[in-house]
This record gives structure tokens, sequence and C-alpha cells, in this order.
């Protein structure tokens, strides 16, 4: 069982102080030194680390009506003021008697906040909850053929005695043996986020995945924090032509087209066969009346691969159209 | 009753149709750009329009209040509704704990008694 004096309260402590650094690089240790044989097989074996964010709040679930409180729970700690009782209209569904992770996603975006998909691996987990952050994860409690799915918030884990704590169900505090407990995440794909400022990737993240969480908002027109987003995204992956060409998409749908063009620039300096920033850029530089100057890019081009060609083609058509026109405005 | 759900399905389909995001189809938006397309997932207005009508049919279905529905639907990204109406009905939707203790017994009598091999 776990030792109450041994327990380090993350959510006590200042993120990036000398404590949390330290837990983190045994938490590393424990992770890199556990041998992974199997899926179910947990990657804890002799650490002597130990963490739970105690302050991590708790909303039961009644039994009679669910109560969205994992996600509750999640939103209420990174921050934002709600109640289960108000996320029942966003996300719970009466006769599946529960809530779709799509739908789980959404709620989150509409709270300002991203839902950032963790890799697929236990220290993925770990890393977070070390990292002061619960994570809200999928359980199949029955069997693969009969599913019983439950969402819950891993809030610590005590790498010697080898369980999870979770915010779970009716329980505040339910401690679970690592196996038993990576089995039902396995059996739920391992699905787990976290929900973070749109200015705050975590650690761990991948440009690629934090562009996929950040995306949405793009494309539900809340434009103003796919931009913090994505802008987030530059200054972490400053080398990466993806996170430049999404910024320079959503300056384009904000109809700032200079700094749709520069950062669409920035992209193609880093990765010239970009077609998606090339494509786009024409498109921002024919938005503000400067059709003439999108000839270079084009002919600089080359052909494009098969897969992008008739987007490529309908863009010169659009162009062919406007024709070869010199800028209408001065905007740099 | 009957009558005022299909103008509120109308009215929804109305609302995706004008909304979609970009303007217009040779600009790639950044959700497009990064979702595998292991499954082309289409993006065009009207498909939007139509993945937007099933996922909110079948959210009434489920008993979903239709004034919910339409705005749970415009939450939604472009992706996440094609995947949605493709995948809904079999999509792990997570819930209370009330039944499990009974199911378990059930499965697990059933799998002492030879009936079938629950653990997969």
């Amino acid at each position: 069982m776990l030792q109450g004096d041994e327990v380090v309260p993350l959510g006590k402590l200042c993120r990036g102080s000398g404590a949390v650094k330290t837990v983190a690089s045994a938490l590393l240790a424990v992770v890199l030194s556990g041998c992974v044989t199997s899926p179910g097989q947990q990657e804890l074996l002799g650490a002597a680390s130990v963490a739970e964010l105690t302050e991590v709040p708790f909303f039961a679930q009644d039994e009679y009506q669910c109560r969205p409180a994992a996600l509750a729970t999640v939103l209420v700690h990174g921050g934002v003021a709600v109640t289960p009782e108000q996320l029942v209209s966003k996300v719970y569904v009466p006769d599946r008697k529960g809530s779709l992770q799509a739908e789980l996603l959404a709620a989150t975006r509409s709270h300002g906040r991203v839902p950032y998909r963790l890799a697929d691996s236990p220290r993925a987990l770990l890393e977070e909850v070390g990292d002061g952050r619960p994570v809200l994860l999928l359980q199949n409690l029955g069997f693969e053929r009969w599913p019983i799915w439950h969402y819950a918030v891993l809030i610590g884990f005590d790498a010697q005695e080898k369980t999870f704590v979770l915010r779970s169900g009716t329980e505040a505090r339910h401690t679970i043996s690592a196996n038993r407990f990576l089995n039902s995440w396995q059996r739920a794909e391992r699905w787990a986020i976290v929900a973070v400022s749109p200015s705050d990737p975590p650690a761990g993240a991948s440009a690629l995945g934090w562009l996929r969480a950040v995306a949405p908002f793009e494309s539900t027109g809340e434009l103003a924090i796919a931009a913090e987003g994505y802008a987030a995204g530059v200054q972490r992956w400053p080398e990466d032509p993806l996170v430049w060409t999404a910024l320079g998409n959503v300056r384009y749908l904000q109809e700032e087209f200079a700094k749709a063009e520069q950062a669409y620039g920035e992209a193609l300096a880093r990765a010239p066969d970009h077609w998606p920033a090339r494509n786009n850029l024409v498109w921002a530089l024919m938005a503000r009346g400067c059709a003439g100057l999108a000839r270079p890019w084009i002919d600089a081009a080359g052909s494009p691969p098969a897969d992008f060609a008739a987007t490529w083609n309908r863009t010169l058509g659009e162009l062919a159209e406007m024709g070869d026109g010199g800028c209408d405005t001065v905007q740099l | 009753m009957r009558k005022q759900k299909t103008s509120v399905m109308a009215l929804l389909v109305a609302a995706l149709l004008v909304s979609t995001f970009p303007a217009h189809a040779g600009f790639v938006g950044t959700e497009q750009m990064v979702t595998e397309q292991t499954r082309a997932v289409s993006l065009n207005r009207i498909e939007h329009a139509l993945a937007g009508a099933e996922v909110a049919a079948q959210l009434e279905a489920w008993g979903v209040s239709s004034e919910q529905v339409a705005t749970r639907v415009a939450a939604l990204s472009d992706i996440e509704l094609a995947q949605l109406a493709d995948t809904m009905e079999t999509d792990p939707a997570g819930g209370v704990l009330v039944v499990l203790g009974v199911v378990f017994l059930v499965l697990i009598v059933l799998h002492v008694a030879g009936v079938f091999n629950a653990f997969r």
C-alpha cells in the first residue's frame, strides 16, 4: 500500500521546481529500465518513485445519471469553471448511457482547452502525471467481446507497489494494480488525453499530434484559439514546415494574408516540396490581389505528386481566371 | 412534434452548408493536411452537411434533445463528423458502473461453466 509520507503531492509544487524534476527523472529511469515484454506488462519495475496529484478535484458519478465526472475533473483542474451537470448537455448520450470520445474532445474545446491525445504508451501517462497533469482515459472493464466502457482520471502511481491511482466512478481514490489497469486501458485502444491551454503544448507532445489536436478549432471557426495553438507550435517546433503551414492557414482564414504568406514562406524555406504550403501561398497571394506574384512560386514548383495534382490544378485554374495582375493593395 | 424535428434538421443542414471552412475547395485546411487519409475522408460541403445530418439523427435517436443536437453537431470538426457518421454506432461510450457487478458475475459464471471463453 501507499505510505502517506512517501507521496509527493506534485500539484503543490511549482512546475519545473527541483522536486518535480527529481520525480520526473526518477520516473524516466523507471520507464527506461522497465522491461517491456507485452502490452499488458507494466513498465514500473524496480523503481522507488511515487507521485500523486492530490489536489485534483473529485466529482462522484451517481448511480442513476451519468455525470460526465471524469471530463469535469480534468477541466476544473486546468482552471475551467464548470460542473459535471453543465457538461451533461454537451456530452451525455442517454440511450448509450455514456459519452462518445469525439464529443468529449469537442466539449473540451468548447471550454477553450486543447484535448491532446497522448502517445499509446504507459510512459506517456506517467510523464503527464509527473508533469502535474491528470490524464483522462478510457478503460474497457469488460472483455473485448463484451466491452464495458468507463472513463477515469489517472492522478498517480506507485512504482514500487506497481499500482495506479484513479479518480473513478464513485471512488475518489481508486488504487488498482498496474497490470489490471494497463490491461483495461489496452482493451480501450490505449485512449488517453490531457486538456491543456492552447499556448502550452505538453512536454512530450509531437508536432503532428499537437496540430491534430488544435486543427479542429480552425475547422469549427475558433480561429483565435487555433492561432494561439499554432503560434505556440512554431515556438516549440521552429523547424517543422507543417506547423508553419498551419500557422499560415489560420492567418489566411483570419484574412491576415501578408502574415499567411510569411508563414508559408517559412515552411517552404525548410521544405521546398511541401505542396500544401505552396498551394495555400498561391491562395493567399490571390486573396490580396497579388496573383502576379504567384507566378515565380508556380514556375519553381515542378509537378506535384499524384495525390496532390487535383488540388493543384484547381488552384492553377483559379489563378488563370484571375489573370496575372499586380498587387491591388500594398499590405507589406 | 415530428414536423418540428424535421425543420430542426433542415436548419442544421443549412447551417452546416454555409459554415464550412474554408470557403473554397482549392485551399488545404490544416485538419485535412494532418489527418491520415487511410480512409478517404471527404470534406466537400455537401458530404460534410450529410455527415452532420447523419450524426444529428443518430444522437436524436439515442435520446439527445433536438435543441442540444444542433449545438453539439456544430462543435464537432469536419473530420470528427465524417468519422462519427461512419462509426458512431460501434464507438465506445464510457458510462456508469452500476451494472458492472452483474455483468461480470454472469460472464464469469458462463466462463467457469465452460459455455464460452470470455477471456478472448
